[in-house]
């Protein structure tokens, strides 16, 4: 209780001394536009063809393959004036066979994966609560545009997810230099509800030094801490990230180095992620991609390491419609092989993503 | 820009403010932690919906260390997936051999087959599946160690030595399962003195159909369950009433089932004479529902009556990381494919079937007194030297080397698994009891941790909500009433 009033009266406090600083010279036409409610439905969808090639054969096939639906979002965007939501469905392929009474089930599920009201207080600080996007994760993964081809390495090796139930705000340095964002969470993502007393912390510097040079306004450095812990045993989950990247419209590129402590509710297991990419849009058509990844699971032992790379061509097919062909490869350490049978794989996919905004924000990045 | 003027004291402020948030949002370092998460983790449903039986479980998990492994297996899979019981140099990717998910010595035992003769064979199936062989090797390891542990409880010398004999008793159950892997399957009859208890009283309890005689009784002419607690030694073990409702559900279920079988009897075989709702046995089945079903069998004779146990199944551990990841339609398919691979012939429980009841998938066996399971506490005096010990090791080796050898879909896995072995056969013996010497000593320490959290809080602070609570009708099958 007294760790929730603290967070409660620390936000406050940020977002007392955010709204004290001098207002900008009202705009006329905006007041007027801001006594209009609007909605902006959203939609993207990804399916695709999957080949799995192995080196050694299971049931006499070194393939398989199958129809997949990676994930589909459908959401809702409410405006009004400084007054945003935005309520988002996600159905994604179900993991377990049993529900409550272990009634056989293995299907799709549906579930919200946000669901919040925010408050923009004079452009300067937007306030998050609900289940919201948490800070890290979407930055990354919009820095690096790679969603189609696979979840991200951070949401994949679940350091980080992309949104839990909770509360940020984000503080806009002055002439786009950057943000400085807190958020409090659960700290079980959005997938579960709370079962810990303890809440989860995390801060955001992004900052683009260069942000006054037009040339050089793509440069974006960032650095983030969650202090956290997960489970219902409060196991300590802190992640640290920093990263470097060029996320130029048309080149993203970058690389980011995330230190856990804390794995798998194992609080004493620090592991390492190295992720780097590459990401080319050309003529606003074609998509060239490649995202490297080393996941060291366990520091004190080298050989308990995944490695990997995903590339990727695509291209738009016509408005919202996009087709990927990718590939991609794990590789295990000898530690590694023991514990995760099955991951060791040449991975081939066709993807088709449907990306249909009407909105102002796009539900990866949250950038116009 | 105009309104930066006096914004950064304030953003400083702010970031203060923030900085005392991360302060006090700590968290825990630990095994416990890990526990507690793995526990929940595995079987959170049933925290939020039967707190009170969860309650129950983890009082028999805390009672003694053995009964702590055996509902362990989700700490277990989570210490296999970290590398932390599965390091080894003899990893094998594929094939992955059919497994029961939890081969430790108290999951073997006599089973009576078709032609009423006796013999071991793996009698758990909750969690069968496709798994790593070490894992099964590992938990028949480390369930080896535990036992030879515990043995001779009222014989300190007697345990001190099966306790220095651990090492080689990890090391004879690993090479009988290494000669096991591409020897011919046969029926295991013989195996020592743990095995000769086994057949001597599993052969006097079927001939004299004990089951029935402890189990039942006769009123007015008519057969019935006994209710209540009937064994004063385990207070926590009841038969309850079945509502009426659940009773009815029982006679699609009992046809389901039958239809299941690999030879089925008459239908009149399975005429519903009565049932009752078994509390408080087994350890990581607790909280399932359970049931005991007395019916009419072969003859309306009240001496042929038969008992089944219905249990509810759930989910397995399988790490289920091979495409497709799930090699069985549903849970019922899993357990009937799974028992009559492993087992030497498909009629080793003729019994033994699946069915649906109350939209719950659900296992049913014969309840039979010949059914006698390996059992720990029972390492003693002949059953508990080091003789006794050494001869259930290999036996029990060489049973699941025997497991692995089956051929699924079209692959044998043992001749993989030998190959892998044989590159260094001495240093896998020796790394098989080195790391299960090690996860036993964990175990053990794990053991005493959850002794203290259970002693804090039994549901380890998952609090059910209102929206958790289930049907009255299936509070009542479940007993939920009486416990909260």
């Amino acid at each position: 209780m007294m760790r929730s009033m603290i967070c409660s009266v620390a936000l406050l406090c940020f977002v007392s001394a955010a709204r004290a600083q001098e207002e900008p010279a009202p705009d006329a036409a905006l007041e007027e536009d801001e006594d209009r409610v609007h909605f902006s439905p959203g939609l993207e969808l990804l399916a695709s063809y999957r080949l799995q090639v192995r080196d050694e054969s299971v049931d006499g096939r070194e393939t398989f393959h199958s129809f997949v639906l990676d994930r589909a979002l459908a959401w809702l965007d409410v405006d009004y004036g400084p007054v945003t939501g935005r309520l988002m469905l996600e159905a994604v392929p179900g993991s377990d066979e049993g529900a409550l009474l272990a009634v056989a089930g293995d299907s799709i599920v549906m579930r919200v994966r946000e669901a919040w009201a925010a408050y923009d207080v004079r452009g300067w600080v937007d306030i998050h609560a609900g289940i919201v996007r948490t800070l890290t994760q979407p930055l990354v993964e919009g820095l690096e545009r790679l969603r189609p081809i696979g979840r991200g390495p951070h949401e994949r090796f679940n350091l980080l997810f992309p949104a839990d139930v909770g509360a940020t705000a984000v503080l806009h340095l002055p002439a786009d230099y950057g943000r400085i964002g807190v958020g409090v969470y659960n700290g079980e993502s959005y997938r579960s509800r709370e079962r810990n007393r303890g809440k989860n912390t995390e801060y955001l510097l992004e900052l683009h030094p260069l942000a006054a040079i037009p040339a050089a306004e793509p440069l974006t450095l960032f650095a983030s801490y969650v202090l956290g812990s997960e489970g219902a045993g409060s196991a300590r989950a802190d992640r640290l990230t920093g990263g470097l990247a060029w996320a130029a419209p048309w080149l993203r590129a970058g690389a980011d180095v995330t230190y856990a402590r804390g794995l798998l509710a194992d609080g004493s297991r620090r592991g390492l992620l190295l992720h780097a990419y590459v990401s080319l849009r050309l003529q606003d058509r074609w998509l060239l991609g490649v995202r490297g990844v080393r996941f060291l699971r366990d520091l004190d032992d080298g050989a308990d390491a995944v490695t990997g790379f995903e590339a990727t061509a695509g291209a738009v097919v016509y408005g919202p419609l996009e087709v990927y062909a990718a590939v991609g490869r794990d590789a295990l350490g000898d530690t590694a092989l023991a514990a995760l049978p099955g991951m060791d794989a040449w991975q081939f996919e066709v993807v088709v993503r449907l990306n249909a905004l009407s909105g102002s924000r796009s539900p990866a990045t949250g950038t116009p | 820009m105009a309104a930066s003027a006096g914004y950064l004291p304030r953003v400083k402020t702010a970031w203060l403010l923030l900085l005392c948030v991360a302060c006090v949002a700590s968290d825990v370092d630990g095994r416990s932690a890990f526990i507690v998460d793995a526990l929940v983790e595995a079987d959170v449903a049933t925290f939020r919906t039967r707190p009170g039986l969860v309650v129950g479980k983890h009082g028999r998990m805390a009672s003694d260390l053995y009964s702590y492994y055996r509902g362990a297996v989700p700490v277990f899979a989570r210490d296999f997936a970290l590398s932390i019981a599965s390091r080894s140099d003899f990893a094998l990717q594929w094939p992955m051999p059919l497994s029961t998910g939890d081969a430790h010595p108290e999951n073997f035992g006599l089973l009576m087959a078709a032609d009423g003769s006796l013999a071991v064979e793996p009698n758990d199936f909750d969690g069968a599946d496709r798994y790593p062989y070490l894992w099964d090797l590992r938990r028949l390891g480390v369930g080896l160690v535990l036992a030879a542990r515990l043995s001779n409880s009222d014989d300190a010398e007697a345990q001190r030595l099966a306790s220095e004999a651990e090492g080689s008793l990890v090391e004879t159950m690993t090479r009988a399962y290494r000669a096991a892997l591409e020897a011919p399957g046969m029926r295991v009859v013989e195996g020592g003195a743990v095995v000769a208890d086994l057949l001597r009283r599993g052969t006097r309890d079927r001939d004299a159909r004990d089951e029935l005689e402890g189990l039942t009784e006769e009123v007015a002419g008519a057969r019935r369950i006994r209710r209540g607690v009937l064994d004063a030694a385990e207070p926590t073990e009841r038969f309850l009433e079945l509502p009426s409702f659940a009773r009815d559900a029982l006679r699609p279920a009992l046809a389901e089932y039958r239809a299941s079988l690999v030879d089925p009897p008459d239908a009149s075989f399975f005429a519903l004479k009565d049932s009752v709702r078994h509390l408080g046995s087994g350890v990581a089945s607790w909280p399932r529902v359970r049931l005991l079903l007395l019916v009419e069998g072969p003859t309306a004779s009240l001496d042929d009556d038969v008992l089944l146990e219905l249990k509810e199944l759930a989910d397995g551990s399988a790490p289920g990381t091979f495409p497709p990841g799930r090699f069985y339609d549903d849970v019922g398919s899993r357990v009937r494919s799974t028992s009559r691979a492993l087992w030497a012939r498909r009629d080793a429980e003729p019994l033994w079937g699946t069915a649906t009841f109350l939209g719950m998938p659900v296992q049913v066996r014969r309840e039979s007194e010949a059914h006698k399971t390996v059992r720990v506490a029972r390492l003693e005096e002949d059953e508990g030297t080091l003789e006794a010990l050494q001869a259930l090791a290999e036996t029990l080796g060489t049973l699941l080397g025997r497991m692995h050898a089956v051929v699924v879909a079209g692959i044998a896995p043992g001749p993989a698994i030998a190959r892998i072995i044989d590159t260094d056969l001495e240093g896998f013996v020796a790394e098989q009891v080195r790391e299960c010497v090690r996860c036993a000593d964990r175990v053990t320490d794990d053991w005493m941790l959850f002794r203290a959290l259970v002693e804090e809080d039994p549901l380890f602070g998952v609090r059910p909500e209102a929206s958790d609570m289930l049907d009255p009708e299936l509070r009542e099958v479940l007993g939920l009433e009486g416990l909260e």
